[in-house]
């Protein structure tokens, strides 16, 4: 057991240093093409800063736009129940008018009998 | 700008100054291709990836927050996010064949490349981007970037014993991931060095 725990870190030592050393030899820096670095650089270079900046004040507008909105949808709303109950209202008040109508002569006619 | 240092052409380019990010860019170019180029295998979406980096980084540099961290580490973020999603997408599309995606570079400088056969490269290039990716990551800053373990430790966003220890790990993995595929590939690399 002993002679185990004393070959097995040294193989292992050996083992890493060669597995390095393979992976230094085969993990080499690559250069990427110069018109690639160019043209992309050119590109990036072209890529203005202020776009940045007329992004960033869109949103606000669209929040304006949106909170405007919102709120007039729920004042039309209101507007449109307050009238549905109005109508409703004014349906209720004339069928009970008619029903006490109906009612009326059928009271009169027992009456006399 | 030859003697501003990352910190102050950061601090520029976040202000606007497009010259500032150019001395960026040209200072990082070739670190995130690298990066990219080997955890993605082909040169072509290295190039398409690396564009994207820069791009992204150039429309969210007014909104950089100083973390205390390098320009680097930032970068090295994006690149990462863009590989996570380019992994992703290509999981839906065939896989391009291995001799398109690692051409063997010629460098008779390297003595030890010599030894190495192109097969027994394209099989460790294979097991390292079959690693988790924080891994591979590791690997290249290490190897590729030859950063020190605090480097690469604040790119990463770890300690310098992490990142021992996940250097310590990653090798036996590696180690045991060619040994399935290749027994005796190890031994023979220690008998000719």
């Amino acid at each position: 057991m002993e002679k185990l725990l004393k070959y097995k870190p040294k193989h292992y030592g050996d083992e890493m240093v060669s597995i390095e050393s393979i992976l230094n030899a085969a993990l080499i820096p690559v250069v990427p093409r110069p018109e690639f670095v160019g043209s992309l650089q050119r590109k990036v270079m072209a890529f203005s800063f202020p776009d940045v900046t007329i992004v960033e004040k869109k949103p606000s507008n669209h929040l304006i736009v949106l909170v405007v909105s919102v709120l007039s949808a729920t004042l039309l709303l209101g507007v449109w129940v307050r009238l549905l109950i109005g109508l409703g209202k004014a349906i209720g008040t004339r069928v009970e008018g008619k029903g006490k109508e109906h009612k009326r002569p059928e009271l009169s006619a027992q009456t006399m009998v | 700008m030859p003697e501003v240092s990352d910190e102050l052409a950061l601090n520029r380019a976040v202000q606007g100054d497009r010259e500032a990010f150019g001395l960026l860019y040209e200072r990082y170019v070739g670190r995130i291709y690298n990066y990219i180029y080997y955890r993605t295998g082909n040169l072509h979406e290295a190039e398409d990836l690396t564009a994207r980096v820069f791009f992204r980084a150039m429309r969210r540099i007014p909104d950089y927050q100083d973390r205390g961290l390098p320009i680097s580490a930032w970068l090295y973020r994006i690149a990462h996010n863009l590989v996570a999603n380019w992994h992703r997408d290509r999981g839906r599309r065939p896989e391009i064949p291995l001799e398109d995606a690692y051409p063997m570079p010629v460098h008779h400088d390297h003595p030890e490349l010599a030894l190495l056969q192109t097969e027994e490269r394209e099989i460790l290039l294979r097991t390292i981007r079959d690693l988790p990716a924080e891994r591979q990551q590791l690997l290249i800053l290490k190897f590729v970037e030859h950063l020190s373990n605090a480097e690469i430790g604040q790119i990463m966003g770890r300690t310098e014993g992490a990142v021992k220890r996940l250097y310590h790990r990653t090798l036996l993995s590696l180690r045991n991931d060619m040994q399935e595929l290749r027994p005796g590939v190890l031994y023979q690399q220690v008998d000719l060095t």
